[in-house]
């Protein structure tokens, strides 16, 4: 085994049928997609060569502006949220509830696997108001107030659509973090214990410093599912009221497969990219920043 | 293994790999099915024409396949020994998608729906050949005459040629609860005046006046086109489309701002944004609501007694109300045929004419008879025990003058989406009548 794995050309063969399909099923739709960035028409007119006028489309278009600042307002919001729930969970399975924390673990990483449109339907059914009160209007009407139609607004739809995102993601975050928690070992919780960290003070200077990778890693993670939020936002909102919870998956796919516009589609696509590029660049250069700074204080 | 076969066989391993990769390729390109060599997955034969009676619908509407496969065992039986009925759906959602790539692949069906902004002279699926020209085959047919002349020329209005065949043929307005008029003393509003001032008086009497949703944008939007053509004409919107005029004009924010104005005295009721069409449905037929802007499609449900719990004789229709001053007649219906259902100019021959005379031969008759429902199509065979709210409607139909063409009628999908996406907040207040007509003007402009 140790000669064919370090004989060059037998990991050529052995790699090269699964590179190209890779190649094939990933990479070219991808360079299809950027090519077609320069291009205006649909699979029925055909293409015309249009230069870079999609570009120049995409700076003046509003729509396009609107949906990004929402797709980032989400991100952002979504993402500390599911992350700081994530932790928090991770940080109750392993210091306060140790090995009784698997029933917990469980029930609470059940939304994962629900598919999330089904999810989606669950939280409008929730928080509706149609044909009668849903649970969350019929105790607002219980405590004396006045049912709300939650998708009414933009601000009000954005709660329901992060709240949705985090009940349904905290579980996997949980997880996540909590297998960075269990490697920290137990040697160091206890010499720090022994020296007087508790509680907070413990989860600050000891805890918190050693689950940075893994708290990184969760980020990443979470930043660029949120930038890419697209079938819960369809099953819940629609984008709706008007444009007001686009994000820019929804719109790319409007542009595409309802207004049969492929070369706008695939700028507005190329655009998704380099936002979730750049801020996954900026997260891990910052994450740098703070490592090196830790290294200089010591 | 001598040192010379090691080599030969290094030398050899590159190609091999690029073989083993170019045939995975081959296998990944391959089509799916395993015989690649007949007609075109739209049941074509070798000549082009059709050898299956092919036929694409949505999911949603049962109502034209229900009735093609009746024909097809009953008065179009010999027509579908000679080409077997093939039905298959899609969800609506999908139409403008699945359908685009089929043509370009030239792999549509014998029939199908197709998408109703593409199908327009000037779009993508007219330009593109697709459709087979309807009027000069079913006249070539002997059958021209079978297609009621209202319902060619709403196919005219909207697409600007005769792209679709009138499975369904719609006049719309608004169905009241009888009972609920009569109770507050109501008569009928045949002007706009009255038809405020109707619902302020439901309204002052605790019935909500109106139901429409806002997740399906066109149950209002429809309030706008109507009212511009009744205040300005028939031919409000075409002013728009040849730049003449604009939604942002005083004459034409008006629409806009009365709608807003319903929409301000509460006469919609709460959570009109994110209310369904089933929900609205429930609303009218349950007695909640006094009156629903509605097609008359919805007579299905009217005849439907776990739906429509107030019963057939309180469901009353009024056309829309006049507009005092105003250049449109109240005899101008709001009127469509359903979604686009074209038929392949490629896949046509006999066999497919002969299918096509037999529906527009008995489906008129056959669909009134079995779904109670009004096509396009002429009754030849008389059907006996005609409800009396459908004969009205069919009255209606037959004496209605000019169609009026709907909001989103003349322009692309992103005004359908525009106008559609923010109807209901128009109404809640969530958007101006000046931001919303200035937002559809927008898309307007956009696409010229």
């Amino acid at each position: 085994m140790r000669d064919v794995l370090g004989d060059r050309k037998a990991i050529v063969i052995l790699l090269a049928p699964a590179l190209a399909f890779y190649t094939l099923i990933k990479l070219v739709p991808i360079l299809w997609s950027l090519g077609l960035t320069f291009f205006d028409g649909n699979v029925l007119r055909g293409y015309e060569p249009v230069g870079f006028d999609n570009f120049t489309r995409l700076v003046n278009d509003s729509v396009f502006w609107e949906a990004t600042a929402f797709t980032l307002k989400y991100a952002l919001v979504a993402t500390v949220l599911q992350v700081a729930a994530g932790y928090l969970l991770a940080i109750l399975y392993v210091f306060v509830l140790r090995k009784g924390s698997a029933l917990l673990r469980t029930i609470v990483f059940f939304p994962v696997i629900l598919p999330t449109v089904a999810v989606g339907v669950l939280f409008k059914r929730l928080f509706g108001i149609h044909p009668t009160p849903g649970p969350v209007n019929s105790i607002i009407e219980a405590f004396g107030g006045q049912s709300l139609d939650w998708f009414a607004s933009g601000d009000t739809s954005f709660l329901v659509l992060i709240l949705m995102d985090v009940w349904r993601s905290m579980g996997f975050f949980a997880v996540l973090l909590y297998a960075g928690l269990v490697d920290i070992p137990e040697e160091v919780i206890e010499s720090a214990r022994m020296d007087g960290a508790k509680g907070a003070r413990l989860i600050r200077h000891i805890v918190l410093p050693l689950s940075l990778p893994v708290l990184l890693s969760a980020v990443v993670f979470a930043v660029n599912s949120t930038l890419k939020v697209f079938d819960s936002i369809l099953a819940i909102t629609n984008g709706g009221p008007g444009t007001e919870t686009q994000p820019l998956t929804l719109y790319m796919y409007r542009t595409v497969f309802t207004y049969n516009e492929y070369g706008y589609g695939s700028t507005l696509a190329l655009a998704l990219t380099v936002i979730a590029f750049l801020v996954t660049i900026v997260i891990f250069r910052s994450a740098r920043k703070d490592i090196t700074a830790d290294k200089a204080a010591r | 293994m001598s040192a010379r076969i090691r080599s030969r066989r290094a030398r050899l391993v590159p190609s091999m790999a690029g073989l083993a990769a170019l045939s995975l390729l081959a296998v990944a390109c391959a089509p799916a099915g395993g015989d690649s060599g007949g007609g075109s997955d739209g049941g074509g034969d070798d000549q082009g024409g059709a050898t299956e009676f092919t036929f694409l619908t949505t999911v949603e509407n049962p109502q034209i396949r229900d009735e093609l496969t009746r024909l097809s065992e009953n008065q179009c039986a010999a027509e579908n020994e000679a080409l077997p009925l093939v039905v298959d759906t899609i969800p609506q959602a999908d139409v403008n998608q699945r359908v685009s790539v089929l043509a370009s692949q030239d792999a549509l069906p014998v029939m199908f729906v197709s998408p109703t902004s593409e199908s327009k002279v000037g779009g993508d699926m007219y330009e593109s050949g697709a459709l087979l020209e309807l009027e000069e085959t079913l006249t070539d047919l002997g059958v021209w005459e079978d297609v009621l002349p209202a319902a060619a020329s709403t196919v005219n209005a909207i697409y600007g040629d005769m792209v679709s065949l009138p499975f369904q043929y719609n006049i719309e307005g608004f169905w009241y609860n009888k009972q609920i008029f009569a109770d507050n003393g109501l008569e009928v509003p045949t002007t706009w005046a009255e038809f405020t001032e109707a619902a302020a008086a439901l309204d002052a009497a605790g019935v909500q006046p109106l139901t429409a949703s806002g997740a399906q944008g066109w149950t209002i939007t429809r309030y706008i086109s109507t009212y511009l053509a009744r205040a300005n004409g028939v031919d409000a919107l075409a002013q728009v489309t040849d730049g003449s005029a604009s939604f942002t004009d005083p004459d034409y924010l008006i629409a806009a701002q009365e709608l807003a104005t319903l929409g301000e005295a509460g006469y919609f009721g709460q959570g009109i944004v994110s209310r369904d069409m089933d929900t609205v449905t429930a609303e009218f037929f349950g007695g909640t609501a006094a009156m629903m802007y509605n097609g008359s499609w919805v007579l299905s449900n009217v005849y439907d007694e776990e739906q429509n719990t107030i019963g057939v004789d309180n469901i009353g229709f009024f056309p829309f109300p006049e507009v005092e001053g105003g250049a449109g007649s109240i005899d101008d219906y709001p009127a469509n045929t359903g979604t686009v259902t074209a038929v392949s100019a490629s896949l046509y021959n006999d066999k497919v004419g002969a299918w096509l005379a037999c529906i527009a031969e008995n489906y008129g008759s056959s669909l009134l008879e079995n779904q109670g429902a009004i096509s396009g199509f002429v009754q030849n065979t008389e059907v006996d025990g005609v409800e009396p709210l459908v004969a009205e409607i069919t009255e209606r139909m037959v004496d209605a003058q000019d169609a009026v063409i709907w909001l989103e009628g003349p322009f692309d999908q992103r005004f359908g989406d525009a106008a559609g996406l923010s109807a209901g907040s128009l109404v809640d207040g969530g958007i101006s009548p000046e931001d919303y007509m200035a937002q559809i003007q927008d898309a307007v402009d956009a696409a010229q």
